[in-house]
């Protein structure tokens, strides 16, 4: 816009004399065909997405929208690509001295947007506002960490209350702010005005309509190739469409299954696919004898036959084919391979009703039982239609389903007080370890130790919890990786306290002139995208 | 005068109470913002100490108390996801929504009582057989499905026009306004005309009946008898007659607009108040559902009250009591 006004005053400026105007031509000319290099770097990017960042506070609300966009602004200690492998961010590299103590040697010559220089003041601020401002959402994330100090302007060092070996990963999901920056300004201006070291500088945020991001000059890993982004929050899947087929914007996220083939038709776009680290479970109430949502008052998922029975009632691939269109990856336990803590050897009891049904009627129940089955309708891609093919699988055994379809401000309230006795939750295993996983849904709940608040089934068994202890106070990787998928062939392959189904493959609509590599986060990186040339 | 403000005041304060009180034992009974705002693998000790700074903690009376002396000192509170000024939140979106709202209501009110008024007058005539079939059809049609359909065409297939958002916007007084850029108004012309059908063929409607009703008055026959012309007749007298429940009409359909266009907004990425509300209600954010009703409700109280003030423009007998 302002280089086209600019023309247009120099046009009108040099327009009084026949000669200037063959001088404003030869100009325009040589601009047109000078052009093609610098229009491509000039070319903004428009995204949309499906779901608006609430608040640009790094700290404050830990939701993936708000996360990814943030990812742009602010950088972490550490950074994980596309495949959750963890490289060096502001911290150049780190070192444990004991197992307790991490040092970090940070970067030189880093600037914040407000050219300000980045030292250990930064990072010691930033951990601690994370650990205890009130307002804080992610303090789950630094609570191990008791102790930070600040060695030189360069080194830090983080003292651990056990040892921590993942806590690099979990360094990805803490973004560094300026510790002047928040002091002079206040806390609660940090949600609309932030200020960090990325790659991206925030220039305007019209609330519900558009951000707009430029690239950030000074930044240590070289400027962005895209000069600016725009990002339109597009909650409407219909709307989100249509805007990339018209050309308007250039990549969308989550698009809805039925759009896909609309927009693999189209020359100038193309679909792009990652696997998420998201797994799609069910859980099951099995440590009390009277459970809420079960008609009757025995709990048969109290009986390791019945879980068996459900597990091999499910056929997970059918699941994925019918309901999710081949864009999920049928699920044989809680996280993928890449995510450290699997088990490749491990693999789910497959799909087998005669079995079911001889399981079901050995542990007292021939005619099945009637139970409701809680999940979300606004939560994850297809939710309720899962639920209603589980129930129509589990109908065959004679498990009679009732759904209860519901928002996520209902369903998580019922999960989270645990009044539910059956239904899907979901994990995302996005920081790369299980860790997070069996320290929330697996181990027996604690509130002493914070542990298992989102075990909703209330597994618990004490040869499991203690090994989930011990691979969360460990630094040999290879120790903890043993101890992880030990403990997950135990809950998992011998008790079945759970039933994962699937891993849900993310969908992007991308315009074909865009270079972008999906990742397994689900960020979107926009420091990493180019125009293709 | 006066006592009639008085009156509608204290009337409106007292519907904001009823309003207020609702909203908070709907939003009380229906889930738990914590678990919205904090991620799954927040500890049960994060999970009280939100609630506890929320006031969460607290029995609904309480909660609601609080928030009565609050609002008496003008604090409608902080929303608990945005973190800020649940009221400066609903005023931020104003501007964009009241735009919407008048030039979709202009839109359909100047092609609204020409309209109505020819197939009023000369029901046989050809326009009239167009207009009157294709209002019932403005008025059987989904509004959603339109703007869908107008987005395919428009946006999607010819690429004349953008298919969301507000585009460009100029500050004017300290209000960002969109209809004053040309990329602006691009914008606004598919939701205006989507939200503009179905009002004009509701205003058409209302329009012609009134006339073929006013036509068969007495005063219409002696002024044909005095010999006015007919074009005087017609749009000085009748029109002025007529006019009283389309003035009516027009203040019940824009206090609608204004208040609910949720669906146009979503499909247009519209950043009005109505994207605000029902995201706001998604996440269970109180504070800005509250404030969104009660800020809805006072304005809904000036439009009655304009209405009310037009009425007795049009007709000197009628007083505001």
């Amino acid at each position: 816009m302002k280089t086209r006004k600019m023309e247009q005053s120099r046009k009108r400026a040099l327009g009084l004399t026949s000669r200037a105007w063959i001088l404003a031509c030869l100009a325009c000319l040589t601009l047109t065909l000078a052009g093609p290099s610098w229009a491509a770097e000039e070319k903004v990017l428009t995204v949309g997405l499906s779901t608006e960042p609430v608040s640009l506070d790094p700290h404050a609300i830990a939701t993936a929208s708000v996360i990814s966009m943030c990812a742009n602004i602010f950088d972490s200690l550490v950074f994980v690509d596309e495949d959750l492998k963890t490289w060096p961010g502001l911290a150049q590299k780190w070192e444990n001295t004991d197992p307790l103590t991490w040092v970090f040697h940070l970067r030189q010559n880093v600037k914040f947007h407000d050219g300000s220089p980045f030292t250990a003041e930064d990072v010691k601020f930033s951990i601690e506002r994370a650990k205890n401002w009130e307002k804080s959402g992610i303090k789950s994330r630094v609570r191990f960490i008791t102790k930070v100090e600040v060695v030189d302007p360069q080194t830090v060092k983080l003292i651990t209350d056990k040892p921590f070996a993942p806590l690099t990963r979990f360094l990805y999901w803490v973004p560094i702010m300026s510790k002047a920056y928040v002091e002079a300004k206040g806390q609660d201006h940090q949600a609309t005005n932030p200020m960090g070291t990325g790659s991206y500088r925030l220039k305007e945020w019209i609330k519900g309509d558009h951000f707009t991001l430029i690239a950030n000059r000074e930044h240590f890993a070289g400027p962005a190739s895209i000069q600016t982004v725009k990002v339109r929050p597009l909650n409407n899947n219909a709307t989100r469409t249509a805007a990339l087929l018209s050309g308007e914007v250039q990549l969308i996220d989550f698009v809805p299954v039925r759009d896909t083939k609309r927009i693999e038709a189209d020359k100038k776009l193309k679909i792009m696919t990652k696997p998420s680290t998201r797994c799609i479970y069910i859980y099951m109430d099995q440590d009390r004898v009277k459970s809420p949502k079960i008609k009757g008052d025995k709990n048969p998922f109290m009986d390791l036959k019945v879980r068996k029975a459900v597990a091999l009632a499910v056929n997970k691939e059918a699941l994925v084919k019918h309901v999710m269109n081949g864009f999920a990856v049928p699920a044989e336990q809680m996280y993928p391979q890449t995510v450290t803590g699997s088990d490749p050897a491990l693999k789910g009891p497959g799909h087998n009703l005669e079995e079911a049904k001889r399981l079901l009627k050995e542990a007292g129940y021939p005619d099945g039982f009637e139970v409701t089955f809680d999940t979300t309708n606004d939560d994850f891609a297809n939710d309720d239609e899962i639920a209603q093919a589980v129930a129509s699988q589990l109908a065959k055994i004679g498990i009679k389903v009732k759904i209860n379809a519901a928002p996520k401000k209902i369903i998580y309230a019922l999960q989270g007080s645990r009044d539910t006795s059956f239904g899907t939750s979901y994990w995302t295993s996005s920081m790369g370890d299980a860790i997070r996983f069996l320290d929330n849904c697996a181990h027996a709940n604690s509130k002493d130790k914070g542990l298992g608040r989102w075990n909703i089934g209330g597994y618990g068994d004490k040869e499991s919890d203690a090994l989930i202890e011990q691979s969360g106070k460990s630094v040999d990787q290879k120790l903890r990786e043993q101890a992880m998928q030990k403990a997950q062939q135990i809950f998992l392959a011998r008790d079945q306290a759970f039933v994962p189904l699937y891993f849900p493959v993310n969908i992007y609509g991308v315009s074909a002139g865009l270079s972008f590599t999906p990742s397994a986060t689900a960020h979107l990186v926009y420091g990493r995208m180019s125009w293709a040339k | 005068m006066l006592s009639y403000l008085i009156r509608r005041i204290l009337q409106s304060v007292l519907v904001l109470l009823v309003v207020s009180l609702i909203v908070f034992v709907v939003l009380y009974y229906s889930g738990d913002p914590v678990e919205l705002l904090l991620p799954h693998d927040a500890t049960q000790q994060q999970v009280e100490e939100m609630r506890a700074y929320f006031g969460l903690d607290q029995p609904l009376v309480n909660q609601y108390v609080i928030f009565l002396k609050n609002a008496l000192h003008g604090d409608l509170g902080r929303s608990f996801i945005f973190n800020r000024p649940a009221l400066g939140l609903v005023i931020e979106r104003l501007p964009a929504t009241l735009e919407m709202a008048f030039l979709a209501m202009a839109l359909a009110l100047t092609l609204a009582i020409p309209a109505g008024l020819i197939s009023g007058v000369r029901p046989k005539s050809w326009p009239a057989r167009i207009i009157m079939p294709s209002s019932l059809v403005g008025i059987s049609i989904p509004t959603f499905w339109l703007g869908i359909m107008l987005v395919l065409v428009f946006s999607v297939s010819l690429g004349w026009l953008p298919s969301s958002g507000r585009g460009d916007t100029v500050s004017v007084l300290g209000v960002d306004l969109s209809f004053l850029t040309l990329d602006g108004l691009r914008h606004l012309i598919l939701p205006a005309i989507t939200i503009a059908v179905f009002q004009l063929a509701l205003l058409v409607r209302l329009v012609r009946a009134g006339t073929v009703e006013t036509l068969l008055e007495d005063f219409v026959k002696f002024l044909r008898a005095r010999g006015i012309g007919e074009n005087r007749v017609v749009y000085v007298h009748v029109l002025k007659n007529i006019l009283i429940p389309v003035v009516t009409m027009v203040g019940l359909q824009l206090c609608e607009i204004i208040a609910f266009s949720i669906i146009i907004e979503s499909i247009f990425a519209w950043p009005g108040m109505g994207k605000l509300l029902i995201d706001s209600i998604h996440n269970l954010d109180r504070p800005v559902v509250v404030a969104y009703l009660l800020f809805i409700s006072l304005i809904l109280v000036f439009i009655n009250f304009v209405v009310d003030s037009v009425y007795s423009l049009l007709d000197p007998r009628i007083r505001l009591r």
